[in-house]
């Protein structure tokens, strides 16, 4: 998968750490799919989930230092805050990496590690699907034009009742499942995205944080500033894994705004001069799934198309972070 | 509430659904014990409304209730599981509720349809071939009429259920009008049959007091149900600052068998096989190969056997519209069959703020 790999080394010795309900229900159907990739090992804390998995991909199981060893892509599925330490150990292996959303917990641990995947000579990318769908990135190109002049304000909305049939327990007792990394790290990357706002120096000041309970929470809404460029940005994020919320971005700028669904489906609305103006990109994706399989052919067949390079999420961690830690 | 006889624990089934959800917190704030039962993934949106919750797989072990609401429905994999569901939910109603218990089975009006094809009467409806969601609920409906260890059985019927953040109805008209996808047929009015949520939940329990006879009564609710749809529509519309598309003409009515099989054979495209063909590296070789030995009057005799191309007049429709666009101009009323002590909590002019205000919080204005 680097750029020093053979074209004629056949597909890309890949292990799997993380067994829970993502690698069961994502993976396991659909990377037996991706031609360039061949499942070596899968590891999990839970032995039953790990025999899971390995029987849907045919390979084999093992501890993470094993499937490291066996495995020249390592793919990180484990809940949020162990993403870092396994990616550290994937890179120091000589692993290519590939982490789940959320990239880490912290915005510190996402700068050491593309620090650390550079100096090794590593790629590491963060599984963002959502980076896939056609109108996110229309959108992105509208908002850069200019067309709407300077970003004022960044809104997201994404709630419905919760129905992923999770293995274990973790968005209840895992201080990481709440809302905020789980379905944040979708909705406000789509929001920052679009706005340009994903990479480039960032400040961020929480202004307020609403929650139905202590993290993880099922439920928050936060509002803050971005500063860039000497300019500042009003920022809301407002998650529920309770109840239906809008499910969509809306980026507002000095002449005009920008909205769209957080769906894999449909277009953009540009309102602009009092006039709201559907937007249609001129190819769609199927699914959610079909993004999902659509990014890893796109990380093995071409590893420098970097829309998906870790990189690019250190300033959605920034947020997150201040978010998560805010009273 | 009657204080003759406590009411005892009641079991809500079903209970991390839109409905069970608000209907489980309802009774809490009504000081009634209740247990929502649901599967352990979803136990967290009981706990964070205090409301204790029960996993289905444990359900029966440890105690019976003396009444069970049910508001579980089969709402996933492949159509023609929906039977083993369906058994499996009126498995899981024998074992929580006390020999001679009380029952409430929640259904809908799709018994009779989605248009309400089929004569409405609050009774007993026959099995009869439909939509799978429609079947489905006939069938639940069947499987509790011949339970004999249930003491007292009351099916509420409810019509198309309506409030904030309600997933089918409100948000489902919330994003077709964002869509720019028909929320109406022309000329065709149709009745909402709209039930509040609220008022659902006020309804059941009404129905938890005691009764005077053990036995079934079949019950309607659609307070809203004279209302027209295009009420609502324009309300939602409005407040999003959108327009309200109207589809041209309504969906074709359902025919018989042998008018779905030539719909279905439609699907196989023969002439999208034939380009495929002619299109293709060798099988077009070979294809012009042959083509080209014949005489070429006979040739364009053959395509003239396909006559003439035809436009679709009307913009198509899926499946899912066409069901959406049957119940939004459904001519035929729900009227409500309620117990004549029952009186409306929520009025339309409470609800439609109720829903307002959900959409300005959720941020669609």
């Amino acid at each position: 998968m680097s750029s020093d790999a053979q074209p004629s080394a056949g597909p890309v010795r890949t292990c799997l750490i993380g067994c829970g309900a993502v690698a069961q229900q994502m993976y396991a159907r659909h990377l037996p799919q991706i031609p360039g990739l061949r499942m070596v090992m899968v590891s999990d804390l839970r032995p039953e989930n790990a025999q899971r998995v390995a029987a849907a991909m045919a390979c084999a199981t093992g501890t993470a230092a094993e499937a490291f060893a066996a495995a020249s892509l390592a793919i990180i599925a484990t809940p949020p805050a162990s993403h870092a330490a396994l990616a550290r150990q994937a890179l120091a292996a000589g692993c290519d990496v590939i982490v789940e959303k959320p990239f880490t917990i912290s915005s510190a641990e996402a700068a050491q590690l593309v620090a650390q995947a550079e100096q090794a000579g590593r790629r590491i990318y963060v599984a963002q699907f959502r980076r896939l769908y056609p109108k996110l990135e229309q959108a992105r190109q509208v908002i850069g034009s200019g067309l709407l002049g300077q970003v004022r304000a960044v809104e997201m909305y994404e709630g419905g009742r919760f129905d992923w049939e999770v293995a274990t327990d973790y968005i209840n007792r895992d201080p990481y499942g709440g809302v905020l990394f789980d379905t944040g790290a979708h909705t406000l990357d789509m929001g920052l995205h679009a706005a340009g706002l994903d990479t480039g120096a960032l400040d961020v000041r929480v202004v307020s944080v609403r929650r139905d309970r202590p993290e993880p929470a099922h439920e928050i809404e936060a509002r803050f500033v971005l500063r860039t460029d000497g300019r500042d940005i009003e920022g809301r994020l407002h998650l529920s894994r309770a109840r239906a919320l809008a499910n969509l971005v809306r980026v507002r700028g000095e002449r005009g705004q920008l909205e769209f669904d957080v769906s894999h489906a449909g277009g953009l609305t540009l309102t602009a001069g009092g006039r709201r103006i559907p937007v249609f990109p001129g190819r769609q994706v199927e699914s959610a799934r079909h993004a999902f399989t659509l990014q890893y052919h796109q990380l093995v067949t071409a590893p420098d198309n970097m829309s998906l390079a870790a990189r690019g999420f250190i300033n959605q961690i920034s947020i997150l972070e201040a978010v998560y830690h805010h009273e | 509430m009657s204080d003759r006889q406590p009411i005892g624990e009641i079991a809500v089934l079903g209970a991390a659904g839109y409905v069970g959800q608000r209907l489980c917190a309802d009774l809490r704030d009504h000081g009634l014990a209740v247990t929502g039962v649901c599967r352990p993934y979803a136990a967290f949106l009981l706990e964070r409304l205090g409301i204790p919750s029960l996993d289905p797989a444990a359900a029966g072990q440890a105690r019976r209730f003396p009444v069970v609401i049910n508001l579980a429905y089969p709402t996933r994999g492949a159509g023609y599981t929906r039977r083993r569901q369906n058994r499996e939910i009126m498995q899981l109603v024998d074992r929580l509720v006390e020999p001679g218990g009380h029952v409430i089975h929640v259904s809908s009006l799709a018994v009779f349809g989605f248009a309400l094809d089929a004569p409405v009467v609050a009774g007993p409806v026959a099995l009869r071939a439909d939509n799978e969601y429609c079947m489905s609920k006939i069938a639940m409906e069947h499987a509790l009429l011949g339970n004999r260890h249930i003491g007292r059985l009351q099916v509420v019927r409810l019509g198309n259920v309506w409030g904030p953040a309600c997933p089918n109805w409100t948000v489902g008209l919330i994003e077709r009008l964002r869509a720019g996808k028909p929320v109406g047929v022309r000329g065709r009015p149709g009745w909402s049959n709209a039930t509040d949520v609220g008022n659902v939940c006020s309804y059941l329990r009404h129905l938890l007091l005691p009764g005077t006879d053990a036995g079934m009564r079949f019950h309607h609710l659609a307070e809203f149900g004279d209302t027209p749809w295009s009420r609502f529509v324009d309300r939602l519309a409005t407040d999003l600052n959108l327009p309200a598309g109207e589809a041209l003409a309504p969906p074709a009515p359902a025919g018989g068998r042998l008018a779905e099989f030539r719909a279905a054979l439609r699907g196989l495209r023969p002439a999208g096989f034939i380009r495929g063909v002619m299109d293709a590296r060798h099988l077009g070789a070979d294809a012009r190969a042959v083509l080209s030995r014949l005489p070429a009057g006979l040739v364009s005799g053959l395509k003239k056997l396909k006559g003439p191309q035809v436009f679709p007049l009307e913009e198509p429709l899926g499946p899912d519209d066409a069901d959406f666009l049957r119940v939004i101009g459904c001519q035929q009323r729900f009227a409500s069959v309620t117990d004549a002590g029952w009186r409306l909590e929520v009025t339309l002019e409470q609800s439609f703020e109720r829903v307002g205000e959900w959409m300005r919080e959720a941020g669609y204005v």
